[in-house]
């Protein structure tokens, strides 16, 4: 079957090549779960050329498709999407080098890398952190760069894992920030970094006035010279594209809007763990989140009584736990708190935020036991579906080719053997931009 | 009982959260109290009358309608503290300790309204704090002056139309960061004043560039005439330090030695640069005659040094000998433990220095106020300044004396009687109960975030540091 694929997939690298149409490709008796919940049980799924061309129980199978029966036993949903990816980032580098001069380091050294372009690093090493990445379900993502302050630029990649060369979906759609600061090199603190995201600005500002004077006028302004790092900043600096800026505590989340304001740039807010406190504000400012269900852990005593409820039949009398007042005071103060952090999206949505997800850094193992965790504690298979797919597309301004099972949408799904939730499910297939990757054991 | 404990703590979260969110500003009446108003003498059985914050009238026998009142009766009223050195309610930095120089980072951005040292410091009777950058640089971070509004958030915390201020360092802290550290200047006292001479020299030619440019682009834009002019880049750094010159921000430099005090003054008269505090100034009282020719001022530690070399000149009398001859002298705390008892720091101006009681508490209620510029708003209790009072139950420079309830701006913010025992604003759902503690004296507030890049070797000498 492997073999087959291989060929499948050379065939439609040389056929896009010559902008031949390809033999189109479907699975039947499937089950559908759609975006919004809705599932469709015996149903046929058609694509071609990277397009699904025909969904539901009475969908045309072409005359030249090639077809793989689901036996009633797989589940497709669509391809989930990750807002923000590091996981198929190479490690960030050891940057510690001493310099002589700490407060004037190179910018690298200080994590001043808006130059880098994210596709630029998917290498050899690639295709197994991608694979993880197909068996989570994720046939896009954006991805970022491991790194600090400013690591680099986002491209939106499709998930393929066997194709020579990657395809990149959508180039350079934003800047990736962080309060991340270097260590023993300026800026090193929170309030370096802000100072330093200012003084780039103006930087930025006025070489790119004397770059527009110089172009117009060389005989009569002198060639102010280039700056990879300032020049990458100017489609922000122009309003032209997002930075994505992650954050979460409220105060972090003032900090990052006080930025925009002062310095005028498009932003997605991304991690937000904490912005259910900000709800209001990122409604009032109109700004989308890309949150993290980068989830607290769950207090020891409150694992510790689960424990003791599941054990409850084989004893018949346990002993309760006493504990102070003082000490239960604490305890239903931390409950509470864990419990509205669980539901930090749904307060999002509540407020009316657009909130898709990103994983930004977060190991995918983590991530799916995290959404386990938030179908248990009063998400819905539809929320979190929507969640995963069309809510994380629109962040993206990209819900109307991406996130859905439906015609003319890109073919990017995942094929389970089970339904994704269930704690045994597996991915089978990954399609991503109708690339078909068998997912093997 | 776990649902009425529960039912009291939401209560009395709720109760401060309204308190302190929604009513800014209140109406109060304090009856019957000793009021020391610290610019107009000790008033026996005087009520103050607050009104939306502001003192209204000071007097006997004041009414008003519909106003909470506070009956003092035995208790003694006045200001609320001013502590003008602390690093509290700040995250992640106290020091940008990477460059001498790093005038452009300030405390504004960085306030952490979360820091339960706020509502320690108001159970202390303190109002309002200046938020200092620490002392590893020559020219360190802007501070911040806020009001312990705690409950609120960053915007809600600052002390509204407070001037601007800044941190200096002289000696052993930045020559040993920068000189011995990194083998860059500053590595003497020398040095130091070099780095400021050449800052300043820096600042200016970098106005005259950036203002021509201004001025012609404006002209420019206007009439579109001639040639465009060439682009001078915004230098948020020499932007500070002009401000600097210009006596928009006002200097508070950490020092010790006399030589090394004497050495800023001089800097700061070829600059013109006036209104400026020495902080610690252990060595001030060699020159106080000086220091007040030059009108200078001092915020000090009643007694506290040897923790250094450059510390060991000192002596209890610092506060007194100041006092005597006219310097503007304050007493702070720069730490999370004294700032709770700074009344007993002041104490100890009238028990070592024979300082009268009502100079002692100047040196925490209208000097330190001098010294932030807000004297014209807070530091005494005068009608027309804001309702920043703290109530005690004695005399509060008695050591049997403690304060019983905080208010800014006419809010409680701390009441003795209406005291949980957890007032943390902000529960961390993974700290289990045994992992809260409370810290306790911030030993090396000043050098903070410097130790750890330094290692062990580093900490043991920057621990011989302030």
């Amino acid at each position: 079957m492997r073999t087959v694929l291989i060929l499948l997939v050379m065939l439609l690298q040389v056929s896009l090549l010559h902008g031949q149409e390809l033999p189109a490709r479907a699975f039947t008796n499937v089950t559908l779960h759609h975006h919004n919940g809705d599932v469709t049980e015996n149903a046929t799924i058609v694509w071609r050329n990277g397009t699904i061309i025909e969904t539901g129980k009475k969908a045309n199978l072409p005359f030249d498709a090639y077809v793989i029966d689901g036996g009633d036993s797989l589940h497709i949903y669509p391809g989930f999407i990750d807002g923000l990816a590091l996981w198929a980032s190479p490690d960030a580098e050891n940057n510690r080098d001493d310099v002589e001069r700490p407060g004037e380091p190179p910018y690298d050294r200080a994590g001043i890398q808006p130059q880098r372009l994210a596709r630029n690093f998917v290498d050899g090493s690639s295709d197994k952190k991608m694979e993880e990445g197909q068996k989570h379900g994720f046939t896009t993502f954006v991805m970022g760069l491991n790194g600090q302050m400013l690591p680099g630029q986002l491209d939106v990649m499709n998930n393929q894992t066997s194709v020579e060369d990657k395809q990149v979906f959508r180039k350079t759609i934003g800047l990736q920030v962080a309060f991340n600061a270097a260590r023993g090199v300026y800026p090193s603190t929170l309030m370096g970094m802000m100072a330093k995201l200012r003084q780039l600005w103006y930087d930025a500002d006025a070489l790119q006035n004397q770059q527009n004077l110089h172009e117009k006028n060389p005989e009569t302004y002198p060639y102010p010279g280039s700056d990879e790092v300032l020049e990458s900043l100017y489609p922000y600096l122009n309003g032209e594209k997002p930075l994505y800026f992650a954050a979460n505590t409220p105060e972090d989340i003032e900090r990052v809007i006080k930025l925009k304001n002062e310095l005028g740039f498009d932003l997605v807010l991304v991690s937000a763990e904490m912005g259910y406190l900000s709800a209001d504000l990122l409604k009032k400012e109109n700004i989308s989140v890309l949150a993290s269900v980068d989830l607290p852990e769950k207090p020891d005593w409150l694992k510790d009584e689960k424990k003791d409820e599941d054990e409850e039949d084989k004893k018949e009398e346990k002993k309760e736990e006493v504990v102070s007042d003082e000490v239960q005071e604490h305890r239903d103060k931390q409950l509470e708190s864990y419990k509205e952090q669980l539901a930090n999206i749904k307060k999002l949505n509540k407020a009316g935020v657009l909130t898709g997800i990103a994983t930004n850094g977060q190991s995918l193992k983590d991530w799916k036991k995290a959404i386990s965790t938030l179908n248990e504690n009063d998400y819905t298979d539809k929320e979190l579906l929507r969640l995963m797919t069309v809510e994380t597309a629109k962040v993206l301004e990209m819900d109307h080719i991406i996130g859905k099972l439906k015609n003319n949408y890109m073919a990017n799904f995942t094929v389970f053997d089970k339904p994704f939730l269930e704690e045994k499910a597996k991915a089978v297939y990954s399609i991503s931009a109708g690339i078909v990757t068998e997912i093997e054991e | 009982m776990r649902k009425l404990s529960l039912l009291i703590t939401a209560f009395c979260f709720s109760m401060f959260a309204v308190n302190a969110q929604a009513q800014e500003k209140e109406s109060v009446l304090i009856k019957n109290a000793t009021v020391l108003t610290i610019t107009n003498g000790d008033l026996e059985k005087t009520d103050i009358l607050i009104e939306d914050g502001v003192i209204k009238e000071i007097g006997q026998n004041l009414s008003a309608r519909g106003v909470k009142t506070i009956n003092a009766e035995g208790k003694y009223v006045m200001p609320g503290i001013i502590d003008a050195h602390s690093h509290l309610a700040i995250t992640q930095g106290v020091n940008e300790w990477t460059n001498p120089v790093t005038a452009e980072v300030t405390m504004e951005d960085v306030l952490d309204p979360n820091d339960i040292g706020m509502y320690r410091a108001l159970a202390g009777g303190v109002t309002s704090i200046h938020v200092m950058h620490g002392s590893a640089n020559v020219i360190g971070g802007q501070g911040e002056t806020i009001k312990l509004r705690y409950g609120q958030d960053q915007e809600g915390l600052k002390f509204n139309d407070a001037p601007r201020t800044i941190k200096f360092a002289l000696g052993e802290n930045p020559t040993r960061v920068h000189g011995q550290g990194f083998d860059v200047q500053p590595r003497t006292r020398m040095g130091v004043e070099q780095i400021v001479r050449q800052t300043f020299d820096a600042a200016l030619d970098y106005k005259r560039e950036r203002d021509a440019y201004v001025s012609a682009q404006s002209k420019w834009e206007e009439d579109k005439e001639g040639k465009a002019p060439w682009p001078v880049a915004k230098n948020l750094r020499f932007e500070v330090i002009n401000d600097i010159i210009e006596g928009e921000v006002l200097v508070h430099c950490h020092s010790y030695r006399a030589d090394e005090i004497h050495m800023l003054m001089r800097v700061f008269n070829d600059y013109g640069v006036k209104n400026y505090t020495f902080q610690h100034a252990n060595e001030a009282f060699k020159i106080a005659p000086e220091l007040a020719a030059n009108g200078a001022n001092t915020s000090i530690f009643s007694d506290w040094w040897a923790y250094k070399f450059e510390v060991y000149y000192s002596t209890a009398f610092n506060a007194a000998i100041l006092n005597k001859y006219g310097v503007t002298n304050s007493i702070n705390s720069d730490s999370g433990e004294l700032i709770r008892h700074l009344n007993h720091e002041a104490a100890k101006a009238v028990k070592y220095g024979g300082v009268s009681k009502n100079d002692a508490l100047k040196m925490i209620t209208i000097n330190p106020a001098i010294q932030l510029g807000v004297d014209d708003r807070v530091g005494s209790l005068e009608v027309g300044k804001q309702a920043d009072i703290s109530i005690w139950s004695g005399h509060p420079l008695s050591i049997y004396s403690i304060c019983e309830t905080t208010l800014v701006d006419g809010v409680t913010y701390f009441d003795k009687d209406s005291d949980p025992d957890d007032m943390r604003l902000r529960i961390n759902p993974e700290d289990n109960y045994e992992e809260v503690s409370t810290s306790g004296r911030h030993e090396d507030a000043c050098m903070s975030d410097v130790f750890h890049f330094f290692g062990q070797e580093g900490k043991t000498a920057a621990l011989n540091q302030r």
